[in-house]
């Protein structure tokens, strides 16, 4: 998976659940930029790279991120989230 | 140079000009509090309090002070990205006798929590994972887990499931949960995985 752009419009929400658990959701009017999905425990393989480009998320790190936390990276316009567990919103102005 | 002092002031009483990110932390799906660390090139925080949230202005200033968010800002912000937020998966293992492709009965009263779960996610994903105990052949075994996982399928499908939803697969001796020696009967081991995502 090398590049997948997920946009809602105005009245647009949306949900996500990646194959390593990892939940997603997404309000109106927002964009997001899942650039890496590498997810192979078995071979040690794992990496993901998500970019919140515009709007409101939420956000359940799953088995990655227990697994390995530096191999998932969140990133915004204006900063990064190192994930040390779970649960959190990110709003985009 | 007026106008743009005139836009500059604009831009600050509106706050809708520069772009800038908001983090907030939640408690997890089972009610503990996780931790983020916020940084940026200028700076680093640390959240690891329910509701506390940090605002990074732009990319050249440091993330802000922590502050906390309260219920009533976070459900007019967020409220419909959390309305929409799927469930996390949810996890089911039915256990099998020596040889058997039949679930022991009280595994089969896990079909109606695995409908509900179905239900509660208006599923369409849902995986059908059949292993056996490392007792016995390869070969054997993975007709076995296969039977095992096909027996549980049409279950599901008798109770409504659309096939084309379910995915299965049949491990064999090769992915056991509990891990033993070689020809090792184990009834843990003896099992149906169905994740309903």
């Amino acid at each position: 998976m090398a590049l997948d752009i997920l946009k809602t419009g105005v009245d647009g929400a949306m949900g996500i659940i990646l194959r390593d658990d990892t939940i997603i959701s997404m309000g109106p009017s927002s964009q997001m930029v899942l650039s890496e999905f590498v997810f192979q425990p078995e071979q040690k393989q794992m990496g993901m790279l998500t970019k919140f480009l515009k709007g409101t998320f939420t956000y359940i790190s799953g088995v990655m991120a227990k697994l390995d936390p530096t191999s998932v990276k969140v990133e915004t316009p204006e900063g990064m989230v190192a994930i040390r567990g779970t649960h959190f919103l990110i709003n985009v102005e | 140079m007026h106008r743009l002092l005139l836009i500059v002031i604009a831009c600050a009483l509106t706050a809708g000009c520069a772009p800038k990110s908001t983090f907030v932390l939640l408690p997890d799906p089972n009610g503990q509090v996780g931790k983020i660390i916020i940084t940026n090139s200028q700076g680093s925080q640390t959240l690891n309090q329910a509701r506390q949230s940090v605002v990074i202005k732009s990319k050249t200033e440091s993330p802000g002070k922590i502050k906390t968010m309260d219920e009533a800002d976070i459900h007019s912000l967020f409220g419909k990205a959390l309305d929409i937020q799927p469930l996390p998966p949810a996890k089911f293992l039915l256990y099998f006798k020596p040889e058997s492709v039949q679930p022991k009965p009280e595994s089969k009263a896990e079909i109606p929590k695995i409908m509900q779960a179905i239900k509660d996610r208006h599923s369409m994903d849902i995986s059908v994972n059949g292993h056996t105990d490392r007792k016995g052949e390869a070969d054997y075994n993975h007709e076995l887990s296969f039977q095992r996982a096909k027996q549980v399928q049409q279950m599901l499908e008798k109770e409504g499931v659309d096939p084309s939803l379910i995915t299965t697969t049949s491990h064999g001796k090769n992915n056991p949960l509990v891990p033993t020696a070689d020809n090792v009967p184990e009834p843990r081991n003896r099992r149906v995985e169905v994740i309903v995502r």
